[in-house]
């Protein structure tokens, strides 16, 4: 029995997990066209559906009919890897994030831990495409890649010690459970809360830190040379990890799915929805800033702030 | 009792699918005349051994081993390798004879830890290992060992930057 109960469960949350990923992706991709269309005075998609709601569907429709164009010179392997490995590690990341305190595909004790290591997994993919098609932008979005995930992955880790710290656990769940008594995370972390959303805002390679793409410069980067679906699997993969780290950022800080009136689920995606507007907002309003800028930012900057905020909370937690 | 052999046969199914996927990665290291070949290759044996960690019952070595070999060592590797070759340039030949060595040792290696094994029990279907112990005892009985390990990488840190700074100015 107990054996029928596991296999239905993973059934469950395999269909759940690609449901959260397609339809967050369609919504994402229409809401980010609506909020850059408002904050420059325009009306973004309108035609398709209520409010231009299907156009994402229209748009993957005509990515799917789009042809496949394989560079001559590629590495054809390392060419077709590369998005699939860009995707599997954020859809890997979705099984322990807790959407109300029992749904949830994967209770894991390492949990937060994973989603760390499976968000440099979503780098490989990245630097993978950039050599794989042979295409010196490719290869150039590549290795800005590559550097920036040294400049940022320090500090969001230092600012995440502190919540293990405060919460005493690994799990995202029990970190949720933890935040149930006292305040959020968020009051008692106000400087880790925010260089979490500027090395979250790097990790998703989002405006104005999006260096492997820098269409302006690069012509688009690391994804240049892909078309049709490959390249769409990329923008999925993107759309996907910013929902994940979104989560993880309103599971840390924000109490997940704790708040009232409203049942669990709601709260969390309100929270999650949240952070992503955070995030288009960034995108829309700031201009890109230097390759040489953004890591002296986050080595000179950001680690030595995260360092001594995760110190001080270490001595007064000793203290106390 | 269906499902239960359902469900050991996946098990079975994946778990082998880990150890042809090492051994794949592995060879792709050795032999392939690609850099980036060598390198995805790489990356395969270490994910693949991920997943034999996971499967084995250790979730937290599993992680690890993602986290610092994947997503340190080989992100480190991937950026050397970008910074000095060009994309998809061949390497050299290997000797004619040398290459009857690795198989030799493999196949000895692979003897002694059979051999080595061949006493132990067989156990199906591994119970979750409890790794709370192995923090406090990292903290704990092996502190000495911890911290000399983590003043080496940081003189091995300050030792490569001087080397960089020596190049520089030459």
């Amino acid at each position: 029995m107990i054996m029928e109960i596991t296999i239905v469960r993973t059934l469950l949350s395999i269909l759940g997990i690609t449901l959260v990923v397609g339809l967050n992706a369609v919504f994402v991709v229409w809401l980010e066209r609506k909020v850059a269309g408002h904050m420059q005075y325009r009306l973004g998609p309108t035609e398709v559906g209520p409010a231009g709601l299907l156009q994402t569907v229209a748009d993957g429709l005509k990515l799917v009919s789009k042809q496949i164009i394989f560079p001559r010179s590629a590495d054809t392997p390392i060419f077709i890897l590369a998005p699939i490995i860009c995707l599997v590690p954020v859809f890997v990341a979705l099984l322990p994030v807790p959407f109300s305190e029992n749904i949830q595909a994967h209770e894991l004790d390492v949990g937060l831990l994973l989603v760390i290591a499976l968000g440099l997994l979503n780098t490989l993919g990245i630097l993978l495409a950039g050599w794989g098609c042979d295409n010196k932008y490719a290869l150039l979005g590549a290795s800005r890649a590559v550097a920036q995930i040294l400049a940022y992955k320090i500090p969001l880790l230092l600012c995440i010690l502190p919540i293990i710290l405060l919460s005493g656990t690994f799990s995202l769940r029990e970190i949720v459970v933890a935040q149930d008594h006292s305040l959020w995370f968020a009051l008692y972390q106000p400087v880790a809360f925010l260089i979490y959303l500027v090395a979250i805002t790097m990790e998703t390679n989002r405006s104005p830190f999006d260096f492997a793409e820098a269409e302006s410069e690069l012509v688009a980067g690391f994804h240049t040379e892909y078309s049709g679906m490959m390249f769409s699997l990329f923008f999925l993969a993107e759309y996907t990890y910013m929902f994940v780290a979104a989560a993880i950022a309103s599971v840390l800080f924000l109490g997940g799915w704790l708040g009232p009136f409203f049942p669990g689920p709601v709260w969390m995606l309100l929270k999650i929805y949240f952070f992503l507007f955070l995030m288009m907002w960034f995108r829309w309003t700031f201009p890109r800033v230097r390759v040489d800028q953004m890591l002296s930012f986050g080595w000179k900057i950001l680690l030595p702030i995260s360092l001594l905020n995760f110190l001080l909370t270490a001595g007064v937690m000793a203290a106390l | 009792m269906t499902f239960e052999r359902f469900a050991l046969d996946i098990y079975a199914l994946s778990f082998g699918t880990m150890l042809v996927q090492i051994t794949i990665g592995a060879i792709m290291a050795v032999r392939s005349r690609n850099l980036v070949h060598c390198f995805l290759g790489l990356v395969m044996t270490l994910v693949g051994v991920a997943g034999i960690y996971y499967f084995l019952g250790s979730p937290l070595l599993a992680v690890m081993q993602i986290m610092i070999y994947v997503g340190a060592v080989c992100v480190a590797i991937a950026f050397g390798l970008s910074l000095t070759r060009k994309a998809g340039e061949e390497g050299l030949q290997p000797a004619g004879l040398r290459g009857f060595v690795p198989p030799f040792i493999t196949l000895a290696m692979l003897g002694s830890v059979l051999l080595g094994l061949s006493e132990r029990e067989w156990v199906g279907y591994p119970k979750k290992i409890d790794e709370s112990p192995i923090g406090q005892m990292l903290l704990g009985e092996y502190l000495l060992p911890f911290e000399v390990i983590s003043i080496l990488l940081t003189v091995a840190v300050i030792g490569a930057i001087s080397v960089a700074l020596i190049r520089r100015r030459n």
